[in-house]
């Protein structure tokens, strides 16, 4: 592995979260081989607003869902460069 | 006969008639006779305050693969010649139509069964969120019946 590789992970938000960061997309630069809590830690510290409205759903029953490439992922998920975060709150369609 | 599926996320209405008369003329020809359509709609008063306006966004890509996922399930219950889930994106009024749900099957309690069982999928599993915008202020839907008051600069409301 090259020294310094790194992963370029988009995140993408939708309804209250893309509201409180201001975009439906966010790009992380993380080390390669960083895993999804290490990109989340990266992700709150740009975004304090967006941690604190996660808790607060977490505290009301409404724990969000966190994709990786469109499958569910643990905080454990190794992440490699290009692969998509997608931050899921409950759904509310139909 | 292959169930037809269709599943789509559509900014505009669509016709019912038209797409039912299609459904019904193809299934037909495989011996079906029943069609339900299950249609939603922007409600007008919400907790007793007036509805300005429902705003739906959808994540594209992994809303559309799970209604897909949905309608491929509901077509291998039964004898399904059809199913069909149309989601409307974008900002509506009251009254305007948000979702269809189309299904054909035989016998006729299994198309009503599925159709329901479909909506109430799409609604748990589906990546497609509300935003209801009152004369009382706008509000993040969340689940079924969460609802979180969206503040000026995207903050929203702490404690109960």
């Amino acid at each position: 592995m090259a020294e310094g590789a790194v992963a370029r992970v988009k995140v993408r938000l939708v309804s209250l979260l893309r509201d409180a960061v201001g975009s439906k997309e966010v790009e992380l630069e993380l080390p390669e081989g960083a895993r999804l809590g290490d990109a989340l830690r990266a992700l709150y510290a740009s975004y304090p607003r967006l941690e604190r409205l996660v808790a607060e759903l977490e505290k009301r029953g409404l724990a969000v869902l966190f994709l990786v490439n469109g499958e569910a992922a643990g905080r454990e998920r190794e992440l490699r460069d290009g692969d998509v975060l997608t931050i899921l709150p409950p759904a509310s369609g139909g | 006969m292959k169930p037809v599926i269709r599943v789509e996320l559509s900014p505009e209405p669509v016709s019912i008639d038209r797409e039912a008369a299609k459904l019904a003329a193809e299934a037909s020809r495989g011996g079906a006779g029943s069609l339900v359509v299950f249609m939603g709609f922007v409600k007008g008063v919400v907790d007793g305050r007036r509805v300005v306006f429902l705003e739906y966004e959808a994540v594209e890509d992994l809303a559309v693969a799970k209604m897909r996922e949905i309608a491929e399930w509901a077509a291998r219950q039964g004898m399904v010649y059809a199913v069909e889930i149309i989601h409307r994106v974008g900002r509506l009024a009251p009254g305007e139509p948000t979702i269809y749900v189309m299904v054909v099957a035989e016998p006729r309690h299994l198309a009503f069964r599925l159709a329901s069982d479909v909506l109430d999928r799409v609604k748990r599993e589906v990546p497609v969120y509300k935003l209801e915008g009152r004369e009382d202020g706008e509000y993040w839907i969340l689940g079924e019946h969460e609802r979180l008051p969206r503040r000026a600069g995207g903050e929203e409301a702490q404690g109960g």
